[in-house]
């Protein structure tokens, strides 16, 4: 069985089993010192953080946490959870994410060529039914005039009487 | 602020009796003798008692000994007196006491629960943290009493 080591309280170094101090405060905290150095300085209230071989120091004043910074952004990548919702079953989003790009990019421009043609086919009907309308007023221009001098008649005769 | 220019109070000073409560003393702590001053931890009534002998130990009671004590000072509604001749179980000692694993502790203060000649408590109750070594003399009854066991 190994006994586990503590950390000191004040420096922040090991205590292997064996060694040591504890001392037990009356409001129940305790606290572990390395050595008679570390308590003493301790009951003659000096801060940690103020005595450069300590581990508090160290940590405050940011020494030596270049090397752990870099180990620790590995850690955070997510994975992408498969899961099926409301709109798509799971075959379905699978599908989509194994498509390649290539195909999903053909499968764009057809749509896209889709939409144009048929705007284009709208575009077109339009002219020609507007050619269509031009044509047959064009074959007939009088019937405009003469649609015009009957109405200046009636506006006449309606003014006379 | 503890490091003050004034050293010269840091002498060790072998003296148990010396009740400087200087933050700079460094005190070389002994064992609990007679006329020794303790705290009492249980709602027994009693707030503190005088050690007049230590059962076992010829130089004085440890962490964990049996004393027997006078009530000095007590609550004016509790189940002791003043005046009254008690046992007791030291619970919290600022001598260091060697653990079977090598390391020492050691308390703030000395603290003691008064049991009646069998060892059980005469209170209900333990404020303050206790020590294992307690399981060991049998005084498994405070163990369970207690808020905090370091």
């Amino acid at each position: 069985m190994v006994l586990k080591t503590e950390l000191c309280r004040f420096s922040g170094a090991k205590i292997c089993p064996g060694k040591g101090i504890g001392f037990v405060r009356s409001d129940s905290q305790v606290f572990l010192f390395a050595n008679s150095k570390c308590k003493r300085y301790f009951h003659n209230r000096l801060k940690p953080s103020k005595l450069t071989w300590t581990a508090m120091y160290r940590k405050q004043h940011k020494k030596d946490i270049a090397a752990e910074a870099v180990k620790k952004r590995r850690r955070t990548t997510k994975k992408p959870y498969s899961r099926s919702i409301v709109g798509a079953t799971l075959e379905i989003i699978q599908k989509k994410r194994t498509e390649k790009p290539e195909v999903r990019d053909a499968a764009r421009e057809a749509a896209l060529r889709e939409i144009k043609e048929r705007i284009k086919k709208t575009k077109d009907e339009k002219k020609a039914k507007k050619a269509e309308l031009l044509n047959r007023n064009s074959l007939i221009p009088d019937l405009h005039h003469l649609e015009y001098r009957l109405l200046n008649r009636e506006c006449a005769d309606k003014i006379s009487t | 602020m503890g490091g003050l220019g004034n050293n010269f109070c840091n002498l060790p000073s072998t003296s148990s009796e010396m009740t400087c409560g200087s933050f700079l003393s460094q005190q070389q702590r002994t064992f609990i003798q007679m006329r020794t001053v303790l705290k009492v931890v249980d709602n027994s009534g009693a707030k503190k008692v005088m050690c007049i002998q230590a059962l076992k130990g010829k130089k004085g009671a440890r962490l964990g000994d049996t004393i027997i004590a006078s009530v000095k000072e007590a609550m004016p509604n509790g189940k002791v007196k003043k005046g009254k001749v008690v046992y007791g179980v030291v619970v919290r000692a600022a001598m260091q006491r060697g653990r079977c694993d090598g390391s020492e502790v050691k308390f703030d203060d000395n603290a003691v629960v008064l049991v009646d000649k069998q060892g059980q408590p005469i209170g209900t109750r333990v404020f303050g943290p206790v020590p294992h070594e307690l399981r060991q003399k049998k005084h498994v009854k405070i163990l369970t009493l207690a808020g905090h066991i370091a």
